[in-house]
């Protein structure tokens, strides 16, 4: 852990999308690939390559990227390893979102538009709600599930009313996770997001060390812990509420990398944000050529990392019992 | 400096205060041991002083200011704390843990820098852990742990230190690592608080010492005036008995027959006392 192997954690997600673009059910090689990229290529590897899979690569790369920043800031800030970047609501609201645009009949370009906003306002219920009753770290996290419940409930309404011919096999579909036909689109409504999210992370990351821990003390060194928490929130939100919006509900991803991230280059944030960054972006452009290659038709992404996700748990999980109790 | 209360009252639940009315002055250089049996409100008044809970009624003043209407990262430069309990979530490395102290002398978005690591390099030596500086301190002992979140109020550049039982859970050699430590740092302009359940800790390495009882503060002044059989009598509710050694060094231990709560009970006594002398034929038998 002295030297923390960035170099690698900068090939890793460089080297998952330049591979990316090599794979796929129309076999394309290296030389066509560059060519392809460069526009040299016959016109539809050239297409193929800049307006299928590169932007499909990219979009995948950024919704790792938002999900396992997002994990690492809400594990520092709610002070526990086991979190979820899901814990506030967002992905519940924004479920509820996506299958309203569904059954409301809005257009599919706003359909993204819909899910965000709605993750965006169930963290927005949890902020209120922990505003109201004190603003302690316990509130916080029991008035997440409250929230998350209630849209979870309300996504079964929706799906009990749904048309069971077509609007119950869209939504879900799109709950299953998937970046099928994200396109320049898709990379142009995230990286936004990722900018804005990802940068005031960078900005608060020594901070979320001192977050980690309790309250009182992070107070006694002047801390105004209450308002650095709810700006994380707001960041971390952001950041989750982008990638589901595009790529519906993947789990696993957030709660992981962290872990990753943190065996590989130590506990502080400063360090742990970007070698998280870079792993969930490798791990979801991996996982997405994957889930469009292996089988004749695409394995839902959301689907592909629980099933990879559980046993990668295990596994951390088993290293943490063998080291007698002791995350990163 | 000085850092005074001034009447002040802390209740959790309405019409059962656990601080009431309580007033104190502490100034540089003073090492003032709060004793009290457990329930008496001595973290609340600890937390009070330090500026993390506002008491309902009174005031606390540093330098004739009042603590709470201070900016807290001002507040933060003159008051430290550290907790009787520290549950490490991550491993940071001790020198992190440290460097933490810093936060209130930087503003909200910078980073730490060379300056700030010196600093820490000095904390950590002053409170003899340099050796340990790399290792996750989730792996330090329980003395070590509390060694260095000292080095970290001292990285704080602190006036007043809050310590609430440092001296708990350790075991004799650690508690006097940690106390000494702490006299020393007095003797260098700090001023520490300290609470506490030992009593001859308080004696040792006490300048002042106040007995916080049931309904409030029931003595207050230096250890060999406060800390009597009497006193202490009246605070614990048991009878304790004073030794005095070669030189004129003092102890305090529960006196002979005693009789505390505890003990009430014969068939109590009689299976501890045959649990004794099991101990010490053990003893004699190794």
């Amino acid at each position: 852990m002295r030297n923390p192997p960035w170099a690698l954690l900068a090939v890793l997600p460089v080297g998952a999308v330049l591979v990316s673009l090599l794979v796929g059910r129309y076999p394309v090689g290296p030389g066509e690939v560059l060519g392809g990229l460069w526009g040299t290529a016959p016109r539809t590897v050239t297409t193929l390559i800049r307006e299928v899979r590169l932007p499909r690569a990219l979009a995948a790369a950024l919704v790792g990227m938002n999900l396992a920043l997002a994990g690492a800031a809400f594990q520092g800030m709610f002070r526990n390893p086991l979190v979820d970047p899901r814990i506030l609501g967002v992905s519940a609201g924004a479920a509820f979102g996506a299958a309203l645009a569904i059954i409301t009949g809005v257009p599919w370009y706003a359909l993204d538009g819909v899910s965000f906003l709605l993750g965006l306002l169930a963290v927005g219920l949890v902020l209120g709600v922990t505003r109201r009753f004190g603003g302690s770290i316990l509130v916080m996290v029991i008035s997440g599930i409250l929230v998350g419940s209630l849209f979870s409930a309300l996504l079964g309404v929706l799906k009990y009313m749904a048309d069971p011919l077509d609007e119950l096999p869209a939504i879900t579909y799109w709950l299953l996770g998937s970046l099928a036909g994200a396109d320049w689109q898709a990379v142009v409504k995230l990286l936004p997001w990722t900018i804005l999210g990802a940068g005031a992370l960078v900005l608060f990351r020594w901070r979320l060390d001192l977050l980690s821990l309790e309250e009182r003390e992070a107070a006694s060194l002047g801390l105004n812990v209450r308002q650095l928490r709810t700006g994380l929130v707001a960041a971390g939100t952001l950041l989750v509420a982008a990638a589901v919006s595009q790529a519906g509900m993947i789990g696993w991803i957030g709660l992981i990398t962290p872990h990753a991230a943190r065996a590989l280059v130590g506990p502080a944030h400063s360090r742990v944000l970007p070698a998280s960054a870079a792993l969930g972006a490798f791990t979801l452009v991996s996982l997405d050529m994957v889930s469009r290659s292996a089988l004749a038709s695409e394995i839902p992404l959301g689907v592909l990392t629980g099933l990879i996700g559980a046993p990668a748990f295990l596994l951390l999980f088993m290293r943490y019992l063998a080291r007698g109790g002791g995350w990163g | 400096m000085r850092l005074s209360a001034r009447g002040i009252s802390y209740a959790y639940t309405p019409g059962r205060p656990v601080v009431s009315d309580l007033s104190l002055e502490v100034e540089e250089r003073e090492v003032l041991f709060i004793l009290g049996p457990n329930g008496s409100g001595k973290t609340t008044l600890l937390e009070c002083l330090g500026g993390l809970r506002q008491p309902q009624a009174g005031e606390v003043l540093l330098d004739g200011r009042d603590l709470y209407s201070l900016p807290p990262r001002l507040r933060a430069k003159l008051l430290g704390y550290v907790p009787q309990v520290h549950r490490p979530v991550f491993g940071y490395r001790v020198w992190e843990v440290v460097l933490m102290g810093r936060a209130p002398h930087l503003g909200p978005l910078s980073t730490p820098g060379r300056g700030d690591l010196r600093r820490v390099a000095w904390a950590l030596e002053a409170v003899g852990l340099s050796g340990l500086a790399e290792r996750p301190y989730t792996r330090l002992s329980g003395g070590e742990l509390r060694l260095a979140l000292i080095a970290r109020g001292l990285a704080q550049g602190v006036k007043f230190l809050l310590l609430d039982e440092p001296d708990a859970h350790l075991d004799p050699s650690h508690q006097h690592r940690v106390l000494q430590l702490v006299r020393e740092l007095a003797d260098q302009g700090l001023a520490p608080l300290v609470t506490s359940h030992h009593p001859n800790n308080a004696l040792h390495y006490g300048r002042r010492v106040i007995l916080l009882g049931e309904s409030g503060l029931l003595a207050s002044g230096p250890p060999e005036v406060v800390l009597t059989p009497g006193w202490l009598g009246e605070l614990y509710g048991m009878e304790f008995e004073l030794l005095v050694g070669e030189g004129g060094r003092r102890a305090l231990i529960p006196a002979q027959g005693s009789s505390s709560t505890e003990r009430d009970s014969g068939v109590g006594s009689a299976s501890s006392a045959s649990r004794a002398a099991k101990a010490s034929a053990a003893a004699k038998g190794a």
